[in-house]
């Protein structure tokens, strides 16, 4: 009886990258339909193939990679980080109107932002990075686009999956004023 | 004193002659001798007449034969009658048997013509003169020159044969006689006579090529590039190389004529025009006809082929036959042009003499009465030149044979291009009576029906189209609406934001949202199969480690 017994369930935990409450935020800014404002369009290109999985990632080695059974994401970090990465965007910048690729409102951007991302997960040595690179296009085709290679990362004070995402998205807090300070003195 | 007067002197017979006195007598003796030896070994002293003397020097100018000096002139003096100049000129010894009555002298300068260069030697060393010893037993001492040199020296071996020609050929002395591409002999000299009005040419045939020359031998004109074109068509023949730039002249035994006695003495030939000319006169014997044509005779020539099914068996012998018992009176018809023809019957296989003639006049009597025509027809359309062809049309037949001028009458039937035209009239003819007038206003009032028919055709097809719009448009309509209608719906089902594309977009998150939570499970699975079955043990989540963890971690012993 005891070998035909199947095991327990194991409990499955679900992530958020974002955080809901400061996202509350954003609808205090001004509207989006104020065309006067720059339109800025960020588009979060395909992940790389081991972050495309709704599993979280833990870095075992230099070139080892650990999915959690138990760990998982409640929605596509593609859309996670998008979201995370707008929320802060207008949150911090409200001269300045972000709107993500799928929100086609007709209006035409000011710029657009692209976004890679090649490395974003924590590791068995304390450690969160987020790296890539995003590269800023003008509607106008007069001025070149610039591309910016970005490389983040924090520390893990405490263990657990529940830390390391706190910790993905304060890098994501740092990666979206990376990309106001370069939108501002492009804009200059 | 007196035994000085008893004294007598011993007299001694002194020598008369002083042995000094040999010298000159040797020394004349030598010269006597001398003397006789100049004189006995010296040749002959010869004069020879020029017409002048063109570089010749006295004491300089040196008589040569084949480069060897056999003379000297040693004076130049004008003749008596002032009209020449007078050599004289002392020979060696040697050269004495040279001095026969048929030797020959002339001046040897610098010359260019169209058989070579010659003499250039003489531009350094001066003219000279050469001699060609004749052969004759008779010795001789006056000498009268060549104006020019001798094409053939005498002695070559060969013959002379001389060739007249009273036709407008221009051969000039070294002009080459050709035969069969080789040079094997040329013209020596030319000479008019003013009696026979004739051109004679000597000419000499080098050996062993003179064995060619026979009693049927035929000479004929190659100069230059000859083209013909006649009713065979375009030819183009030259003798060789030389004669493209020269005249010249080629013999040969005409084909199927035998080759005769050989010659061995001076003959005579004429020169023909070409190797047609000269073989036709292989055939002496030949049968007359004339033909009486009413078509043009433009483009037929004297010497044109008459054939016979397409044997040449004659040729015209005159295009216009003059004859002398022509009625002296106006012509009340269309006058025929007699041609004169010849039928050589050689060419058939007859013999070529008087039986021969008196058969094929016979045979030819014959098939005219039972239908022989002539027909002028085009050898070559490009010239435009005609020949005498013979046919037989057995539904004609002749009951009696016509006489003109004292020969036979062969009918003639109207050549080909008459034949075209006289059907393409005829056919104009035939046009001309059709009754189109008629046809035309019959073929209008028909049209006229056909359109007013068609008319009333539209009028009645207008009528049903427009019963058949009134009658399909409202149906049509209808059926056009409601089939809008339905795609309006159908796309307003699938559009965004409508229920059935929100119900799809729901499945399909749903779908993903449910394969999203099945990836760890079959992650699991594809770890451990049997996890789900048999208890492996949990394996303790691998999580991350904070700083303090790994601070803790490395304090422990």
């Amino acid at each position: 009886m005891n070998g035909c017994s199947s095991d327990p369930l194991t409990k499955t935990s679900r992530y958020l990258l974002n955080n809901q409450q400061k996202s509350f935020k954003t609808p205090m800014k001004k509207s989006l339909l104020e065309v006067t404002s720059p339109i800025v369009v960020i588009s979060v290109k395909e992940l790389p193939q081991y972050l495309n999985q709704p599993n979280l990632v833990l870095q075992l080695a230099s070139h080892q990679l650990h999915y959690a059974h138990a760990h998982v994401w409640a929605e596509p970090l593609k859309e996670g980080l998008s979201k995370a990465l707008l929320s802060d965007l207008n949150a911090n910048n409200l001269a300045i109107n972000f709107i993500g690729e799928k929100n086609d409102f007709g209006i035409e951007s000011t710029i657009s932002v692209q976004l890679e991302v090649d490395y974003f997960h924590a590791d068995q040595n304390a450690k969160v990075i987020l790296s890539g690179r995003y590269w800023l296009s003008f509607s106008n085709k007069g001025k070149p686009a610039i591309r910016q290679e970005y490389m983040l990362q924090t520390s893990l004070e405490t263990d657990g999956y529940l830390h390391s995402v706190e910790k993905m998205r304060t890098l994501v807090k740092q990666l979206a004023l990376k990309i106001a300070d370069d939108i501002s003195v492009i804009q200059e | 004193m007196n035994e000085v007067d008893n004294q007598s002197a011993n007299i001694r017979p002194m020598k008369s002659l002083s042995k000094i006195w040999l010298v000159p007598f040797i020394a004349a003796l030598i010269a006597l001798w001398m003397v006789y030896y100049q004189w006995s070994s010296q040749g002959p002293l010869i004069t020879i007449e020029f017409v002048n003397a063109e570089g010749m020097q006295a004491g300089k100018t040196k008589i040569k034969s084949r480069n060897v000096d056999i003379g000297e002139v040693i004076a130049i003096n004008l003749n008596d009658d002032t009209d020449g100049v007078l050599i004289t000129a002392r020979m060696t010894k040697e050269a004495e048997k040279l001095l026969v009555d048929d030797s020959e002298f002339w001046v040897v300068s610098p010359q260019i013509t169209h058989a070579g260069i010659s003499g250039l030697s003489t531009l350094i060393s001066g003219v000279y003169i050469e001699i060609s010893p004749g052969n004759s037993p008779i010795d001789k001492t006056d000498f009268v020159a060549l104006v020019d040199p001798p094409v053939t020296p005498i002695g070559t071996p060969g013959l002379h044969i001389t060739l007249n020609s009273n036709d407008q050929f221009a051969y000039s002395k070294g002009d080459p006689i050709i035969y069969k591409g080789l040079t094997v002999g040329q013209f020596e000299d030319i000479f008019f006579n003013f009696d026979e009005r004739v051109v004679y040419y000597n000419v000499f045939i080098k050996a062993p090529y003179h064995k060619l020359l026979t009693t049927n031998t035929k000479f004929w004109d190659v100069s230059g590039l000859r083209i013909d074109l006649n009713s065979d068509g375009i030819s183009m023949k030259t003798g060789n190389i030389e004669t493209l730039l020269t005249n010249g002249v080629t013999f040969d035994v005409p084909k199927g004529m035998p080759v005769g006695e050989a010659i061995t003495q001076r003959s005579y030939f004429d020169i023909y025009a070409n190797y047609e000319s000269a073989d036709d006169l292989r055939y002496k014997q030949s049968a007359k006809f004339v033909v009486l044509v009413s078509d043009t005779i433009r483009g037929l020539k004297v010497g044109a082929p008459v054939e016979y099914r397409g044997v040449h068996i004659g040729q015209v012998e005159s295009t216009n036959l003059r004859i002398n018992d022509a009625p002296n009176k106006l012509n009340t018809e269309d006058f025929e042009i007699p041609v004169l023809i010849s039928m050589q019957p050689g060419r058939v296989g007859l013999p070529d003499d008087a039986s021969g003639v008196a058969l094929m006049e016979d045979q030819n009597k014959l098939w005219v009465k039972q239908g022989l025509k002539a027909t002028l027809r085009s050898g070559n359309l490009l010239t435009g030149s005609l020949f005498v062809d013979l046919q037989h049309f057995n539904e004609l037949p002749v009951k009696e044979i016509e006489q003109f001028g004292g020969y036979a009458v062969i009918p003639t039937m109207t050549n080909e291009f008459a034949q075209i035209t006289d059907k393409a009239g005829k056919f104009m003819d035939n046009l001309n009576n059709l009754p189109l007038d008629k046809l035309s206003n019959n073929a209008n009032n028909l049209l006229l029906e056909i359109t007013k028919t068609a008319n009333e055709l539209q009028g009645v097809s207008q009528s049903l189209e427009q019963l058949l719009v009134d009658a399909n448009k409202e149906k049509l309509s209808e059926q056009l609406a409601q089939t809008l209608q339905g795609i309006n719906h159908l796309t307003k089902d699938l559009s965004s934001g409508s229920t059935g594309y929100e119900d799809l977009r729901k499945t399909l998150q749903t779908l993903t949202e449910t394969m999203h939570e099945l990836k760890p499970l079959l992650n699991q699975l594809n770890n451990q199969p049997n996890s789900l079955i048999f208890n492996s043990g949990q394996q303790e989540e691998i999580e991350p480690k904070g700083l303090k963890s790994i601070k803790r971690a490395g304090d422990k012993p």
